[in-house]
């Protein structure tokens, strides 16, 4: 098939915006979710979505509010967690694996619906309707807006949590509304990626950036646009080839180009 | 109930699970002190792309496993025990892996007309489908795994929850990472066969989790993991078999029984550090996290 041919097709556009939305969402979350080490977190949010959207399907309602629910429950219960790494990450992981165990309830008791399931893990997003990307869009605009007014505060609170409570920042406040941001943009991006691969898109981007920049406003700038390559990358790959996933080149190409990055870098600028 | 004793699903279940269950709790506890829960997850989606990725290749999924575990685990294990500050990194790779468990399980899927479920299947396993075969590896696995535990046990944890000490004091602390990280890749391609890619990191980190907020004292800890995960199991097959409502798999009860059992350790916990604020378990809390 011609490539650029490509492009002319309505199903790759609904892709190409809603994955562009997704991916600057993503890569502005995750600038923080790393520099708070809740990478873990980053990891449980899209699982923990699985099963709010699989309880969902099985009660006929649209995945995705099944989604939200149980995202922002999860954030509520992870800012009880914490500060110390060793706890949070056990609360974390014990907390995710107990939602895995309620979507393989979910699952088994509706028979013959894998498919969807499945959909749900891996994604859809050569499938997305014009409404959805709609829907996207606006949410990611609506998340963004957020992260920008809270941003001085939350990059203070993120980089010198004890400095930033001294001052009087809202720390905690601020640590439970940055997990509901985070249970948005995961919510969204399963739709997009499957909840498998959600994370590629929070981590990658940032992880390389810090591999070459160190001030916040630089390193976010350069994961948004090494988000947006992967994902435009990823759809026209996977359109291309018509059989492999997107996901798997998204992730394929997420890694790459961090290894090549950490390995040209030198990794200096990674020991604190 | 002779008759549920004498069925080789029901005695297969309590085999693999108890055997699971043991190991699982015997190498978590060491996980636990290493504050290498995050890793182990990691393994577990490694599993992932090793299974299927020997599915399509018409391997032994549990080789498979095992050899995606152990290539990463000797990559990883570079960073020795400085691996705890190593969430990105961590992260790549399970990215990765993920990534590769989709594209192969997308290929298996054009050969096979049964691609949603059999990769269902190897997410969510069950202990109620475990052949004689597989029951046969997990023995194996879990008998010499527990054997390297005994023998490297004061060691291991010596390094484990002070090593600068361990180190100055001449134990091999970088040898013991490398030896405590196969020991884990195993262990997780244990619970995978066990209880499917996404529950296998239950039986890991609860009964573990739990169990070093209840008991204080190492060895006592390391058998109330024990006990905390085999009566899980026990308990969670217990309901599967004779409980009233027979759709519900036994996934749902060991990831719902793990949960609680963290839950309750972190609550009981709570309330005797309020009772008695500077006891000495809270400086051991900070020994253990300060060396990185």
């Amino acid at each position: 098939m011609e490539f650029w041919h490509l492009l002319s097709y309505p199903f790759l556009q609904n892709a190409l915006w809603a994955a562009s939305a997704v991916a600057v969402c993503s890569a502005v979350v995750g600038y923080f979710l790393l520099g708070r080490g809740l990478t873990f977190a980053g990891h449980a949010f899209p699982n923990i979505g699985f099963a709010g959207a699989s309880g969902a399907v099985l009660v006929g309602a649209p995945p995705v509010f099944g989604l939200f629910a149980f995202t922002m429950a999860a954030a509520v219960a992870f800012s009880f967690l914490g500060r110390e790494a060793r706890d949070r990450d056990l609360g974390v992981g014990v907390v995710m694996t107990f939602c895995l165990g309620l979507g393989l309830f979910f699952m088994t008791q509706y028979a013959g619906y894998a498919g969807r399931v499945y959909g749900i893990l891996f994604g859809t997003i050569l499938g997305i309707s014009p409404l959805e990307v709609a829907v996207t869009l606006g949410t990611s605009v609506g998340t963004l807006a957020c992260l920008g007014f809270l941003f001085r505060p939350l990059l203070f609170s993120t980089a010198a949590p004890e400095a930033a409570e001294a001052r009087g920042v809202p720390v905690r406040l601020l640590s439970t509304v940055f997990l509901l941001l985070v249970a948005v943009t995961v919510s969204l991006a399963v739709q997009v990626t499957g909840s498998l691969l959600v994370f590629t898109l929070l981590v990658g981007p940032t992880a390389t950036a810090r591999c070459w920049l160190r001030r916040p406003w630089a390193v976010m700038v350069l994961a948004v646009g090494l988000g947006e390559a992967y994902v435009v990358a990823g759809i026209l790959l996977a359109a291309w080839t018509g059989t492999i996933p997107v996901s798997f080149f998204v992730a394929a190409l997420a890694f790459l180009v961090f290894v090549t990055s950490r390995w040209l870098a030198g990794g200096h600028r990674w020991k604190r | 109930m002779e008759a549920l004793i004498q069925s080789e699903v029901f005695q297969n279940a309590v085999l693999g699970g108890t055997l699971t269950a043991v190991l699982c709790a015997a190498v978590g506890y060491f996980m636990v002190l290493r504050a290498l829960a995050f890793a182990s997850e990691a393994l577990t989606d490694i599993g992932f792309a090793g299974a299927t990725g020997s599915v399509l290749l018409g391997w032994n999924p549990f080789l498979g496993m095992l050899g995606f575990g152990l290539a990463t685990v000797l990559a990883l294990g570079t960073f020795g025990h400085r691996l705890k500050g190593r969430d990105v990194e961590i992260g790549m790779v399970l990215s990765l892996a993920l990534g590769l468990g989709v594209l192969f399980l997308t290929l298996y899927g054009h050969s096979s007309a049964t691609h949603a479920s059999s990769g269902i299947g190897i997410l969510f396993g069950s202990l109620l489908s475990l052949s004689p075969s597989v029951i046969l590896t997990v023995t194996i696995v879990t008998v010499a795994g527990l054997v390297v535990v005994a023998l490297v046990f004061r060691p291991l944890l010596y390094a484990s929850i002070d090593p600068g000490t361990a180190r100055a004091r001449g134990v091999p602390t970088r040898l013991l990472d490398f030896l405590f990280l196969f020991l884990l890749a195993a262990t997780t391609a244990v619970s995978i066969q066990s209880m499917g890619v996404l529950l296998a990191f239950a039986l890991l980190s609860g009964p573990p989790g739990a169990a070093v907020k209840l008991v204080r004292h190492p060895g006592g800890a390391f058998w109330t993991a024990l006990a905390l995960g085999v009566g899980i199991v026990w308990v969670s097959l217990g309901l599967a078999f004779l409980g009233p409502w027979p759709r519900i798999p036994v996934g749902f009860y060991v990831a719902t029984l793990t949960a609680m059992t963290y839950a309750g350790a972190l609550v009981r916990h709570r309330f005797r550090s309020r009772a008695e604020p500077e006891d000495h378990h809270h400086h051991h809390d900070r020994e253990v996290s300060d060396h990185d």
